[in-house]
């Protein structure tokens, strides 16, 4: 259990302004009880998780925190929750593909039917140049600028939901696309060599 | 509702959450060699904004989201396995190694100077709040030449992009 100073009035102030021995109070009380609730919940990693929780907190003084909502302890437990739960989410995002993959999936496209250098670039540009220019935002925020989809909802004045399908959606249309213009490029360069449609 | 409540509310979230989500398996990332590898990370955006944590930490997870393993990443940076683990451990003080040692990883996975500086600096407040700091201004002084130390390896290797 946290210790009883831990939901003080005295103490939160001092979270609030930050006061560097109240943040070291905090690391003490979270190792002995955010770490084992993180274990408990089957996180990986849960001492990594608590202390991107405590840089958080410390370079933010607390100010999430907000006594009409609740104790702080459960207030805190939330967060590295939160936190975890965020990690899960992200590495399964990696591992499915997202929009930062997009080149290097295209690429892997090209890849398998052995297109050359030139080629692939030509193609990216081919596919690239077909898209409306919503799409082709959503790439360069993605690509260039590195923005996840919560920052891209707010440059689009919409949903993160909405933002994530237009990616899965994006991202299926381009591997469509430039299977079928390899597949157009194949067929000519077969139709060049051997002077006969291929079937 | 009580401490104990809480705990078990938030318990059952998780599993909950956990159940309504999809299992994803993977297999690492392939690639043919060492140059390969270096070349799809270079296709990758500068890292200039970067969530609150540290640099250890932030190496670890980055290298884990592209499915990269240790072994190859290790090889492209002319590193030991056992170097990069250490590198990417929780408890490491990226100070404590050579610039010109973690500088090809840094540069490889594209990570602003800026970036790199408040990772860094994450990093010694972990350091320092663990009490794991015995000379707070010998510390600061360490990760100050440090820092200057990696942006100067980023100079040397004509780094423009992780200085801009």
């Amino acid at each position: 259990m946290f210790g009883a100073f831990i939901n003080s009035d005295e103490f939160i102030a001092s979270l609030h302004a930050g006061v560097i021995t109240a943040f070291e109070l905090l690391w003490i009380e979270g190792a002995r009880n955010v770490i084992p609730f993180l274990r408990s919940a089957g996180f990986a990693d849960p001492e990594d998780i608590w202390q991107d929780c405590w840089v958080k907190l410390f370079r933010t003084n607390c100010r999430g925190y907000d006594r009409s909502e609740g104790e702080f302890p459960e207030w805190l437990l939330t967060v590295a929750k939160n936190r975890g739960r965020d990690r899960e989410r992200k590495k399964k995002r990696s591992r499915t593909g997202s929009i930062e993959d997009i080149p290097e999936q295209l690429f892997a496209v090209t890849d398998e039917n052995g297109s050359g250098d030139h080629n692939r670039v030509a193609l990216l540009d081919e596919v690239l140049g077909r898209l409306d220019p919503d799409d082709r935002e959503i790439i360069r925020l993605g690509c260039e600028l590195g923005l996840k989809s919560p920052e891209m909802a707010l440059r689009f004045g919409s949903s993160r939901v909405a933002i994530r399908k237009r990616k899965s959606r994006l991202l299926r249309k381009l591997k469509r696309q430039i299977l079928r213009l390899e597949d157009n490029e194949l067929r000519r360069t077969r139709q060049q060599t051997t002077g006969r449609d291929s079937p | 509702m009580s401490y104990e409540e809480h705990v078990n509310k938030l318990l059952e979230e998780i599993r909950r959450e956990r159940e309504q989500e999809p299992n994803v398996r993977s297999e690492p990332r392939r690639f043919e060699n060492s140059k390969d590898l270096l070349t799809f990370l270079r296709k990758l955006p500068v890292i200039r904004s970067i969530e609150t944590t540290t640099l250890p930490s932030f190496l670890r997870r980055f290298r884990e989201g592209l499915n990269i393993t240790v072994e190859d990443a290790s090889n492209a940076f002319g590193l030991d396995a056992a170097e990069l683990v250490n590198l990417e451990s929780t408890g490491f003080l990226p100070w404590t190694v050579l610039p010109r040692t973690i500088a090809p990883v840094l540069s490889a996975y594209r990570i602003h100077i800026e970036a790199i500086t408040f990772l860094t600096l994450n990093s010694f407040e972990i350091a320092r709040v663990s009490k794991r700091i015995s000379d707070l201004d010998e510390a600061r002084q360490l990760v100050s030449t440090w820092l200057a130390d990696v942006r100067a390896e980023f100079e040397k290797e004509t780094e423009v992009d992780l200085l801009a």
